[in-house]
């Protein structure tokens, strides 16, 4: 697998923002850590084939909203919100998929509503801070350990 | 002009939609390649078809196949538009009968870029 670094997932997450929300994100230094424990929304696509790995976004409830307002420019339901959030995550996934090793395929993404500390994370995953317009936003990639 | 839209997301097909209608094409859209045949087959005549790869039911190359396995709709441009970026799914689509390729994320003006080349909007229409 080749090495993520959390510069190559600000180029793939800024890329993705600046065209569906038409703003940037700011990567966070890890001495600013953000609240990701109350509300949270996990984002997850899972690459398969010449490696096993895991893509994840996670935002809070009002981040994931905001989101979502944005895209539709109107006001949302938690559907449309799941809908755009998910959608984010997929074309986030596909592009991280494209930086590693070997041909893989993408799953469709699962959203999933997270309250508490995260789960651990495997020696090795790339986890990296992003500030939206005020709203904290987190990517984690890692691959899976072998069964 | 019409333009049918082959998206699971619905954020998606808002935003191509709002894309094409800014371009001057009417949409109708549909969640995955299955619901996209029976519009087709119920009479539903677009020019063109824009379509996701990754969908439920039936995916994006199989909609492709499907479509070019059929002389009644020879005359339908196809045009995927995915996240799939490996070379060799690209030259897959292609080969199938995909006449162009977009990777997400874009922008409205690379959707417009690959339309002049197709011939189905006026030059200068992406600024």
């Amino acid at each position: 697998m080749v090495e993520l670094e959390p510069y190559d997932v600000l180029a793939v997450v800024n890329e993705v923002w600046l065209s569906f929300l038409g703003d940037s994100v700011c990567l966070q230094h890890p001495s600013q850590p953000l609240d990701f424990t109350v509300d949270v929304l996990h984002v997850t696509v899972r690459v398969s084939g010449g490696l096993d790995a895991v893509v994840r976004i996670e935002l809070p409830g009002p981040a994931a909203f905001a989101v979502a307002r944005t895209m539709f420019r109107t006001e949302v339901v938690y559907a449309d919100v799941v809908d755009a959030v998910g959608e984010l995550a997929n074309i986030i996934g596909g592009n991280i998929k494209g930086l590693l090793a070997g041909q893989s395929k993408l799953s469709l993404p699962e959203v999933t509503h997270w309250e508490g500390a995260a789960p651990p994370l495997p020696e090795g995953a790339l986890r990296a801070d992003f500030d939206w317009a005020g709203h904290p936003l987190r990517v984690v990639a890692y691959v899976e350990p072998a069964a | 002009m019409l333009a049918m839209i082959i998206d699971d997301s619905r954020t998606m097909r808002m935003i191509l939609s709002r894309i094409m209608s800014g371009l001057g094409f009417e949409t109708i859209e549909a969640e995955h390649g299955r619901a996209a045949l029976d519009l087709l087959e119920a009479g539903r005549a677009p020019a063109l078809c824009l379509i996701d790869w990754n969908m439920p039911v039936m995916d994006g190359y199989t909609f492709v196949t499907e479509v070019r396995g059929n002389p009644e709709y020879h005359d339908i441009t196809l045009m995927m538009v995915t996240t799939e970026n490996e070379h060799g799914q690209i030259v897959k689509a292609l080969a199938a009968g995909a006449h162009e390729y977009v990777i997400k994320p874009f922008t409205p003006d690379a959707i417009a870029e690959k339309l002049e080349l197709l011939g189905l909007v006026r030059d200068g229409a992406a600024r």
